[in-house]
Protein backbone atom coordinates (compact mmCIF):
# COMPACT_ATOMS: atom_id res chain seq x y z
CA UNK A 1 0.00 0.00 0.00
CA UNK A 2 3.09 2.58 0.76
CA UNK A 3 3.99 1.81 -2.63
CA UNK A 4 1.20 2.42 -4.40
CA UNK A 5 1.11 5.68 -2.32
CA UNK A 6 4.30 6.23 -3.17
CA UNK A 7 4.51 5.47 -6.46
CA UNK A 8 1.54 8.09 -6.87
CA UNK A 9 3.71 10.63 -5.97
CA UNK A 10 6.36 10.22 -8.10
CA UNK A 11 4.39 10.10 -10.80
CA UNK A 12 2.38 13.15 -9.80
CA UNK A 13 5.83 14.60 -9.07
CA UNK A 14 7.38 13.66 -12.27
CA UNK A 15 4.71 14.95 -14.56
CA UNK A 16 3.45 18.02 -12.70
CA UNK A 17 6.67 19.15 -12.05
CA UNK A 18 5.11 19.41 -8.14
CA UNK A 19 3.27 16.88 -5.97
CA UNK A 20 -0.47 17.59 -6.71
CA UNK A 21 -2.51 14.57 -5.43
CA UNK A 22 -2.47 11.75 -2.91
CA UNK A 23 -3.81 8.80 -4.04
CA UNK A 24 -4.43 5.17 -2.29
CA UNK A 25 -5.47 2.30 -4.82
CA UNK A 26 -7.64 -0.15 -3.10
CA UNK A 27 -6.49 -3.63 -2.09
CA UNK A 28 -7.90 -5.18 -4.85
CA UNK A 29 -5.52 -2.87 -7.09
CA UNK A 30 -2.79 -2.54 -8.48
CA UNK A 31 -0.97 0.44 -9.71
CA UNK A 32 0.51 0.38 -12.90
CA UNK A 33 3.47 2.43 -13.83
CA UNK A 34 2.71 4.65 -15.92
CA UNK A 35 4.38 5.62 -19.32
CA UNK A 36 5.55 9.18 -19.77
CA UNK A 37 3.16 9.73 -22.70
CA UNK A 38 0.53 8.05 -21.09
CA UNK A 39 -2.55 10.40 -20.37
CA UNK A 40 -2.47 9.31 -16.76
CA UNK A 41 -0.47 10.42 -13.88
CA UNK A 42 -1.58 7.64 -11.91
CA UNK A 43 -3.90 4.59 -12.60
CA UNK A 44 -4.56 1.25 -10.97
CA UNK A 45 -6.13 -2.23 -12.19
CA UNK A 46 -8.22 -5.20 -10.30
CA UNK A 47 -6.56 -8.35 -12.11
CA UNK A 48 -10.31 -8.35 -14.40
CA UNK A 49 -9.82 -4.74 -15.69
CA UNK A 50 -11.25 -2.47 -13.52
CA UNK A 51 -9.70 0.33 -13.65
CA UNK A 52 -8.91 4.01 -11.43
CA UNK A 53 -7.13 6.44 -12.98
CA UNK A 54 -6.08 10.64 -12.21
CA UNK A 55 -5.31 13.08 -14.50
CA UNK A 56 -3.85 16.59 -13.13
CA UNK A 57 -4.45 19.04 -16.17
CA UNK A 58 -2.69 22.03 -15.60
CA UNK A 59 -4.34 24.81 -16.72
CA UNK A 60 -2.05 27.57 -17.44
CA UNK A 61 -0.28 24.86 -19.42
CA UNK A 62 -3.17 23.04 -21.29
CA UNK A 63 -5.45 26.05 -21.80
CA UNK A 64 -3.32 28.62 -23.06
CA UNK A 65 -5.46 31.80 -22.97
CA UNK A 66 -8.61 30.29 -21.39
CA UNK A 67 -7.06 29.14 -17.69
CA UNK A 68 -10.21 30.14 -15.37
CA UNK A 69 -12.97 27.31 -15.96
CA UNK A 70 -14.75 27.12 -13.35
CA UNK A 71 -15.73 23.47 -11.74
CA UNK A 72 -19.21 23.77 -13.32
CA UNK A 73 -17.69 24.35 -16.61
CA UNK A 74 -15.49 21.24 -17.16
CA UNK A 75 -18.35 19.40 -15.70
CA UNK A 76 -20.80 20.19 -17.96
CA UNK A 77 -18.03 20.17 -21.00
CA UNK A 78 -17.12 16.75 -19.91
CA UNK A 79 -21.45 15.82 -19.48
CA UNK A 80 -21.57 16.83 -22.82
CA UNK A 81 -18.29 15.59 -24.26
CA UNK A 82 -19.93 11.88 -23.00
CA UNK A 83 -23.04 12.49 -23.56
CA UNK A 84 -23.18 13.73 -27.33
CA UNK A 85 -20.29 12.64 -28.94
CA UNK A 86 -19.22 9.22 -27.13
CA UNK A 87 -22.83 7.11 -26.54
CA UNK A 88 -22.67 7.61 -22.71
CA UNK A 89 -26.06 7.49 -20.94
CA UNK A 90 -25.80 9.99 -17.67
CA UNK A 91 -27.04 7.72 -14.73
CA UNK A 92 -25.97 9.91 -11.81
CA UNK A 93 -24.54 13.09 -10.99
CA UNK A 94 -23.68 14.17 -7.29
CA UNK A 95 -21.45 16.50 -4.95
CA UNK A 96 -18.35 15.11 -3.84
CA UNK A 97 -15.62 16.11 -1.14
CA UNK A 98 -12.09 15.11 -1.26
CA UNK A 99 -10.34 13.82 2.28
CA UNK A 100 -8.51 17.58 1.81
CA UNK A 101 -11.98 19.67 1.44
CA UNK A 102 -12.41 20.51 -1.90
CA UNK A 103 -15.68 20.21 -3.17
CA UNK A 104 -16.54 18.48 -6.44
CA UNK A 105 -18.19 16.91 -8.79
CA UNK A 106 -18.84 12.97 -9.81
CA UNK A 107 -20.46 12.05 -13.20
CA UNK A 108 -21.83 8.35 -13.30
CA UNK A 109 -22.33 7.24 -16.97
CA UNK A 110 -23.41 3.72 -18.23
CA UNK A 111 -22.28 2.70 -21.77
CA UNK A 112 -23.30 -0.54 -23.44
CA UNK A 113 -20.34 -1.83 -25.73
CA UNK A 114 -21.27 -4.45 -27.81
CA UNK A 115 -23.77 -5.81 -25.84
CA UNK A 116 -22.05 -5.73 -22.40
CA UNK A 117 -22.97 -2.77 -19.95
CA UNK A 118 -19.97 -0.77 -19.07
CA UNK A 119 -19.54 1.91 -15.98
CA UNK A 120 -17.73 4.89 -16.10
CA UNK A 121 -17.32 7.57 -13.83
CA UNK A 122 -15.82 10.80 -13.67
CA UNK A 123 -14.87 13.25 -10.79
CA UNK A 124 -13.56 16.30 -10.70
CA UNK A 125 -12.01 18.40 -8.56
CA UNK A 126 -11.19 22.32 -9.42
CA UNK A 127 -8.16 23.84 -7.80
CA UNK A 128 -6.58 27.39 -8.65
CA UNK A 129 -4.38 26.03 -11.25
CA UNK A 130 -5.21 22.16 -11.69
CA UNK A 131 -8.16 20.34 -12.94
CA UNK A 132 -8.59 16.87 -11.16
CA UNK A 133 -10.06 14.26 -12.98
CA UNK A 134 -10.78 10.94 -11.39
CA UNK A 135 -12.06 8.19 -13.80
CA UNK A 136 -13.35 4.86 -12.50
CA UNK A 137 -14.77 1.95 -15.31
CA UNK A 138 -14.60 -1.21 -16.59
CA UNK A 139 -17.64 -4.15 -17.06
CA UNK A 140 -20.55 -3.16 -14.77
CA UNK A 141 -20.63 -6.68 -13.20
CA UNK A 142 -17.15 -6.52 -12.04
CA UNK A 143 -17.13 -2.79 -11.09
CA UNK A 144 -20.30 -2.92 -8.78
CA UNK A 145 -18.09 -5.38 -7.05
CA UNK A 146 -15.48 -3.09 -6.26
CA UNK A 147 -17.89 -0.23 -6.56
CA UNK A 148 -17.82 0.39 -2.50
CA UNK A 149 -13.85 0.61 -2.35
CA UNK A 150 -13.39 2.92 -5.46
CA UNK A 151 -15.90 5.11 -3.86
CA UNK A 152 -13.63 4.73 -0.73
CA UNK A 153 -10.51 5.89 -3.00
CA UNK A 154 -11.83 8.79 -4.21
CA UNK A 155 -13.45 10.03 -0.74
CA UNK A 156 -9.59 9.15 0.67
CA UNK A 157 -8.61 11.38 -2.65
CA UNK A 158 -6.41 14.26 -1.83
CA UNK A 159 -5.55 17.88 -3.37
CA UNK A 160 -2.00 18.99 -2.47
CA UNK A 161 -1.75 22.64 -3.06
CA UNK B 1 -96.96 0.37 -9.15
CA UNK B 2 -100.46 -0.81 -9.00
CA UNK B 3 -100.72 -2.88 -12.34
CA UNK B 4 -104.52 -3.51 -11.19
CA UNK B 5 -105.20 0.41 -11.31
CA UNK B 6 -103.58 0.58 -15.13
CA UNK B 7 -105.79 -2.17 -16.09
CA UNK B 8 -108.82 -1.23 -14.87
CA UNK B 9 -111.87 0.00 -17.06
CA UNK B 10 -113.24 3.31 -15.85
CA UNK B 11 -114.07 6.46 -17.50
CA UNK B 12 -109.79 7.92 -17.89
CA UNK B 13 -109.81 8.60 -21.69
CA UNK B 14 -109.46 12.02 -20.70
CA UNK B 15 -107.13 11.71 -18.15
CA UNK B 16 -105.02 9.64 -20.45
CA UNK B 17 -104.47 11.92 -22.99
CA UNK B 18 -103.60 14.94 -19.97
CA UNK B 19 -101.38 12.70 -18.81
CA UNK B 20 -99.72 12.10 -22.67
CA UNK B 21 -99.96 16.12 -22.67
CA UNK B 22 -98.13 16.40 -19.47
CA UNK B 23 -95.35 13.49 -20.10
CA UNK B 24 -94.91 15.45 -23.72
CA UNK B 25 -94.47 18.88 -21.65
CA UNK B 26 -92.18 17.04 -19.29
CA UNK B 27 -89.75 15.72 -21.99
CA UNK B 28 -89.82 19.13 -23.73
CA UNK B 29 -89.17 20.53 -20.63
CA UNK B 30 -86.13 18.15 -19.87
CA UNK B 31 -84.68 19.15 -23.38
CA UNK B 32 -84.87 22.46 -22.60
CA UNK B 33 -83.19 22.32 -19.40
CA UNK B 34 -80.73 20.12 -21.16
CA UNK B 35 -80.12 23.11 -23.41
CA UNK B 36 -79.62 25.35 -20.85
CA UNK B 37 -77.02 23.69 -19.09
CA UNK B 38 -74.78 23.17 -22.29
CA UNK B 39 -71.44 25.30 -21.93
CA UNK B 40 -72.55 27.63 -23.92
CA UNK B 41 -74.93 30.78 -23.73
CA UNK B 42 -76.46 31.18 -20.11
CA UNK B 43 -75.00 28.27 -18.82
CA UNK B 44 -71.30 29.46 -19.46
CA UNK B 45 -71.70 32.17 -16.92
CA UNK B 46 -73.89 30.53 -14.36
CA UNK B 47 -71.62 27.99 -14.12
CA UNK B 48 -68.17 30.06 -14.00
CA UNK B 49 -69.56 32.38 -11.80
CA UNK B 50 -68.58 31.30 -8.20
CA UNK B 51 -72.18 32.99 -7.13
CA UNK B 52 -74.30 29.94 -6.20
CA UNK B 53 -77.68 31.98 -5.90
CA UNK B 54 -77.52 33.16 -9.48
CA UNK B 55 -76.99 29.42 -10.66
CA UNK B 56 -79.80 28.16 -8.12
CA UNK B 57 -82.78 31.21 -9.12
CA UNK B 58 -81.57 30.23 -12.78
CA UNK B 59 -82.45 26.63 -12.54
CA UNK B 60 -85.81 26.72 -10.32
CA UNK B 61 -86.77 29.12 -13.07
CA UNK B 62 -86.40 26.73 -15.67
CA UNK B 63 -88.57 24.63 -13.25
CA UNK B 64 -91.04 26.55 -12.83
CA UNK B 65 -91.82 27.53 -16.44
CA UNK B 66 -94.98 25.94 -16.33
CA UNK B 67 -95.04 22.81 -17.91
CA UNK B 68 -95.37 20.75 -15.02
CA UNK B 69 -99.18 20.40 -13.28
CA UNK B 70 -98.85 21.33 -9.93
CA UNK B 71 -99.32 18.10 -8.50
CA UNK B 72 -95.59 17.13 -9.62
CA UNK B 73 -92.94 17.39 -7.00
CA UNK B 74 -90.43 19.67 -7.56
CA UNK B 75 -86.49 19.73 -7.29
CA UNK B 76 -85.31 20.19 -4.11
CA UNK B 77 -83.84 23.95 -4.28
CA UNK B 78 -81.20 25.52 -2.39
CA UNK B 79 -79.29 22.89 -1.02
CA UNK B 80 -79.30 20.40 -4.24
CA UNK B 81 -78.46 23.70 -5.83
CA UNK B 82 -75.16 24.29 -4.14
CA UNK B 83 -74.48 21.14 -4.17
CA UNK B 84 -74.13 21.30 -7.61
CA UNK B 85 -71.44 23.71 -7.24
CA UNK B 86 -69.50 21.88 -4.96
CA UNK B 87 -65.96 21.02 -5.86
CA UNK B 88 -65.41 17.17 -6.85
CA UNK B 89 -66.89 14.15 -4.54
CA UNK B 90 -64.02 13.16 -2.94
CA UNK B 91 -63.82 11.30 -0.06
CA UNK B 92 -60.78 11.64 1.82
CA UNK B 93 -58.06 9.28 1.68
CA UNK B 94 -58.91 9.30 -2.58
CA UNK B 95 -61.92 7.03 -2.49
CA UNK B 96 -64.84 8.65 -4.41
CA UNK B 97 -68.10 9.15 -2.87
CA UNK B 98 -70.79 8.23 -4.49
CA UNK B 99 -71.89 10.77 -6.39
CA UNK B 100 -75.83 11.13 -5.97
CA UNK B 101 -75.58 10.74 -2.60
CA UNK B 102 -73.92 14.20 -3.14
CA UNK B 103 -77.76 15.15 -4.32
CA UNK B 104 -79.94 13.45 -2.20
CA UNK B 105 -78.28 14.52 1.23
CA UNK B 106 -78.55 17.80 1.73
CA UNK B 107 -75.71 18.22 4.24
CA UNK B 108 -73.93 16.37 2.26
CA UNK B 109 -70.72 13.96 2.88
CA UNK B 110 -67.44 15.86 3.61
CA UNK B 111 -65.66 15.97 0.32
CA UNK B 112 -62.05 16.35 -1.28
CA UNK B 113 -61.49 18.13 -4.18
CA UNK B 114 -59.03 15.98 -5.90
CA UNK B 115 -55.76 17.67 -5.64
CA UNK B 116 -56.70 20.90 -4.57
CA UNK B 117 -57.78 19.15 -1.32
CA UNK B 118 -60.97 21.51 -0.59
CA UNK B 119 -63.18 20.09 2.47
CA UNK B 120 -66.28 20.94 1.41
CA UNK B 121 -69.43 20.44 3.63
CA UNK B 122 -67.34 20.70 6.95
CA UNK B 123 -68.90 23.60 8.76
CA UNK B 124 -72.94 23.09 8.91
CA UNK B 125 -73.53 21.11 5.36
CA UNK B 126 -74.37 22.45 2.39
CA UNK B 127 -76.58 24.86 2.94
CA UNK B 128 -74.30 27.12 5.17
CA UNK B 129 -71.16 26.69 2.83
CA UNK B 130 -70.00 29.61 0.92
CA UNK B 131 -69.98 28.95 -3.00
CA UNK B 132 -66.56 28.29 -4.37
CA UNK B 133 -65.30 28.03 -7.73
CA UNK B 134 -61.58 26.22 -6.86
CA UNK B 135 -60.44 24.35 -9.42
CA UNK B 136 -60.35 20.76 -10.48
CA UNK B 137 -57.15 19.78 -12.20
CA UNK B 138 -56.15 16.74 -13.40
CA UNK B 139 -52.33 16.07 -13.29
CA UNK B 140 -50.68 14.51 -15.98
CA UNK B 141 -46.80 14.20 -17.02
CA UNK B 142 -44.56 12.93 -19.74
CA UNK B 143 -41.24 12.12 -18.96
CA UNK B 144 -38.34 10.57 -21.77
CA UNK B 145 -35.27 9.15 -20.08
CA UNK B 146 -32.50 8.12 -21.40
CA UNK B 147 -31.19 5.40 -19.22
CA UNK B 148 -28.32 2.78 -19.20
CA UNK B 149 -30.33 -0.52 -18.65
CA UNK B 150 -33.74 -0.15 -19.28
CA UNK B 151 -35.11 -2.96 -17.43
CA UNK B 152 -33.47 -2.51 -14.00
CA UNK B 153 -34.69 1.13 -14.50
CA UNK B 154 -38.14 0.48 -14.58
CA UNK B 155 -37.50 -1.95 -11.36
CA UNK B 156 -36.66 1.22 -9.49
CA UNK B 157 -39.16 3.71 -11.31
CA UNK B 158 -42.27 0.85 -10.02
CA UNK B 159 -40.97 0.41 -6.80
CA UNK B 160 -40.17 4.40 -6.67
CA UNK B 161 -43.83 4.93 -7.61
CA UNK B 162 -45.31 2.61 -5.08
CA UNK B 163 -43.12 4.12 -2.53
CA UNK B 164 -45.88 6.97 -2.85
CA UNK B 165 -48.60 4.84 -3.19
CA UNK B 166 -49.38 4.70 -6.80
CA UNK B 167 -48.98 1.71 -9.33
CA UNK B 168 -48.05 1.06 -12.60
CA UNK B 169 -50.99 0.35 -15.24
CA UNK B 170 -48.99 -0.44 -18.24
CA UNK B 171 -46.04 -1.02 -19.10
CA UNK B 172 -43.47 -2.63 -22.08
CA UNK B 173 -39.59 -2.24 -23.14
CA UNK B 174 -39.92 1.06 -23.89
CA UNK B 175 -42.25 2.50 -22.04
CA UNK B 176 -44.49 2.77 -18.39
CA UNK B 177 -47.79 4.45 -17.61
CA UNK B 178 -47.85 5.24 -13.70
CA UNK B 179 -51.06 6.20 -11.45
CA UNK B 180 -49.91 8.16 -8.52
CA UNK B 181 -51.90 9.90 -5.94
CA UNK B 182 -52.71 13.32 -7.03
CA UNK B 183 -51.33 15.20 -4.25
CA UNK B 184 -47.84 13.08 -4.42
CA UNK B 185 -47.65 13.98 -8.52
CA UNK B 186 -44.66 16.61 -8.18
CA UNK B 187 -42.53 14.63 -5.41
CA UNK B 188 -43.41 11.46 -7.92
CA UNK B 189 -41.75 13.03 -10.74
CA UNK B 190 -38.98 14.67 -8.81
CA UNK B 191 -38.37 10.99 -7.65
CA UNK B 192 -38.67 9.74 -10.81
CA UNK B 193 -36.61 12.43 -12.73
CA UNK B 194 -33.20 11.00 -10.99
CA UNK B 195 -33.85 7.72 -12.35
CA UNK B 196 -32.06 8.60 -15.59
CA UNK B 197 -30.46 11.47 -18.07
CA UNK B 198 -33.71 13.68 -18.76
CA UNK B 199 -34.43 14.13 -22.25
CA UNK B 200 -37.57 15.42 -22.24
CA UNK B 201 -40.29 16.33 -19.32
CA UNK B 202 -43.90 17.99 -20.15
CA UNK B 203 -46.46 18.13 -17.28
CA UNK B 204 -50.32 19.77 -17.80
CA UNK B 205 -52.87 20.62 -14.44
CA UNK B 206 -55.86 20.43 -16.30
CA UNK B 207 -58.91 22.02 -14.97
CA UNK B 208 -62.25 20.02 -15.36
CA UNK B 209 -64.02 22.06 -12.49
CA UNK B 210 -66.41 22.72 -15.25
CA UNK B 211 -67.18 19.92 -17.17
CA UNK B 212 -67.24 18.51 -13.72
CA UNK B 213 -70.28 20.65 -12.15
CA UNK B 214 -71.88 20.60 -15.33
CA UNK B 215 -72.26 16.57 -14.84
CA UNK B 216 -73.28 17.34 -11.57
CA UNK B 217 -75.95 19.59 -12.84
CA UNK B 218 -77.04 17.18 -15.58
CA UNK B 219 -77.33 14.25 -13.18
CA UNK B 220 -79.36 16.56 -10.70
CA UNK B 221 -81.70 17.13 -13.24
CA UNK B 222 -81.98 13.91 -14.90
CA UNK B 223 -82.49 12.56 -11.39
CA UNK B 224 -85.55 15.09 -10.61
CA UNK B 225 -87.14 13.96 -13.98
CA UNK B 226 -86.93 10.53 -12.88
CA UNK B 227 -88.63 11.10 -9.82
CA UNK B 228 -91.51 13.16 -11.64
CA UNK B 229 -91.51 10.19 -14.32
CA UNK B 230 -91.98 7.54 -11.44
CA UNK B 231 -95.02 9.79 -9.71
CA UNK B 232 -96.43 9.88 -13.17
CA UNK B 233 -96.14 6.57 -13.71
CA UNK B 234 -97.79 5.71 -10.11
CA UNK B 235 -101.07 8.00 -11.56
CA UNK B 236 -100.74 6.18 -15.00
CA UNK B 237 -104.81 5.32 -15.29
CA UNK B 238 -103.91 3.88 -18.94
CA UNK B 239 -101.32 1.39 -20.44
CA UNK B 240 -100.56 3.26 -23.14
CA UNK B 241 -99.51 6.25 -20.69
CA UNK B 242 -97.97 4.27 -18.45
CA UNK B 243 -95.69 2.19 -21.30
CA UNK B 244 -94.92 6.08 -22.79
CA UNK B 245 -93.70 7.03 -19.21
CA UNK B 246 -92.04 3.45 -19.08
CA UNK B 247 -90.24 4.58 -22.20
CA UNK B 248 -89.07 8.11 -20.37
CA UNK B 249 -87.69 6.40 -17.56
CA UNK B 250 -85.42 3.92 -19.39
CA UNK B 251 -84.24 6.63 -21.37
CA UNK B 252 -83.62 9.04 -18.07
CA UNK B 253 -82.07 6.05 -16.33
CA UNK B 254 -79.31 4.94 -19.30
CA UNK B 255 -78.54 8.61 -18.86
CA UNK B 256 -78.10 9.17 -15.66
CA UNK B 257 -76.29 6.04 -15.74
CA UNK B 258 -74.25 7.98 -18.39
CA UNK B 259 -73.76 10.40 -16.28
CA UNK B 260 -72.38 8.66 -13.06
CA UNK B 261 -70.17 6.73 -15.45
CA UNK B 262 -68.83 10.05 -16.33
CA UNK B 263 -68.34 11.23 -13.01
CA UNK B 264 -66.53 7.94 -11.69
CA UNK B 265 -64.15 8.69 -14.37
CA UNK B 266 -63.11 12.15 -13.76
CA UNK B 267 -63.20 11.26 -9.94
CA UNK B 268 -60.54 8.63 -10.50
CA UNK B 269 -58.17 10.93 -12.59
CA UNK B 270 -58.98 13.51 -10.44
CA UNK B 271 -57.81 11.63 -7.49
CA UNK B 272 -54.89 9.65 -9.44
CA UNK B 273 -52.59 11.42 -11.51
CA UNK B 274 -51.11 9.66 -14.64
CA UNK B 275 -47.62 9.86 -15.02
CA UNK B 276 -45.87 8.10 -18.43
CA UNK B 277 -42.14 7.62 -18.83
CA UNK B 278 -40.58 6.65 -22.13
CA UNK B 279 -37.22 4.88 -21.53
CA UNK B 280 -34.96 5.81 -23.90
CA UNK B 281 -31.92 2.88 -23.78
CA UNK B 282 -28.34 4.90 -25.42
CA UNK B 283 -26.41 3.06 -27.96
CA UNK B 284 -23.55 4.77 -29.63
CA UNK B 285 -25.19 4.46 -33.08
CA UNK B 286 -28.37 6.27 -31.79
CA UNK B 287 -25.88 9.17 -30.35
CA UNK B 288 -26.15 12.43 -32.56
CA UNK B 289 -22.68 13.45 -33.43
CA UNK B 290 -22.03 17.03 -32.31
CA UNK B 291 -19.86 19.04 -34.81
CA UNK B 292 -18.02 21.11 -32.35
CA UNK B 293 -14.79 20.10 -29.93
CA UNK B 294 -13.39 22.25 -27.41
CA UNK B 295 -10.07 22.82 -28.74
CA UNK B 296 -8.96 20.52 -25.02
CA UNK B 297 -6.78 17.69 -26.15
CA UNK B 298 -7.63 15.82 -22.50
CA UNK B 299 -11.07 16.52 -22.92
CA UNK B 300 -11.22 14.67 -25.71
CA UNK B 301 -9.16 11.60 -24.22
CA UNK B 302 -12.23 10.59 -21.71
CA UNK B 303 -13.79 7.24 -21.76
CA UNK B 304 -13.60 3.95 -21.59
CA UNK B 305 -11.78 3.46 -24.70
CA UNK B 306 -8.91 5.36 -23.29
CA UNK B 307 -9.07 3.88 -19.53
CA UNK B 308 -9.07 1.09 -20.24
CA UNK B 309 -6.42 0.39 -22.59
CA UNK B 310 -3.74 -1.06 -20.95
Amino acid sequence: MRNALLLALLCASALTGCTTFKMTAPDSMVVLNEAEYSNYQWRSTTPDGVILAVKVIEQSKEEGKNPSGTLDFWTEAIRLRLRTQSGYALTEAADVTAKSGEKGKQLRFGRDDNGVPHVYWVTLFRTKKFVHVIEAGGKRDLFEKQQKAIEAAIADYEVVQ
Amino acid sequence: MNLESLFAPGPRAGSSGALLLCLFALLASACSMNRYYQPAGGYDEAVRSSDGEQLESETVAASDSGWFSSDAPRAPRAPQARAAMAPAPMAPGGVSAPVEQSFVADAGPTFVAGPASNPVGEKGGAASEKPRSSPLLIYTGQVVLAVFDVTATQDRALATIESFGGYSSQRNAQQMVFRVPAEKFREALDALKKLGDVLRLDWAAQDVGEEYRDLQIRLKNNLDMRERLLVMLAGAKEIEAALAVEEQLERITLEIERINGQLRSLQDRLAYSTISIQFSPIAVTQVPKSDYRLPFPWLNQLGLEFLMQL
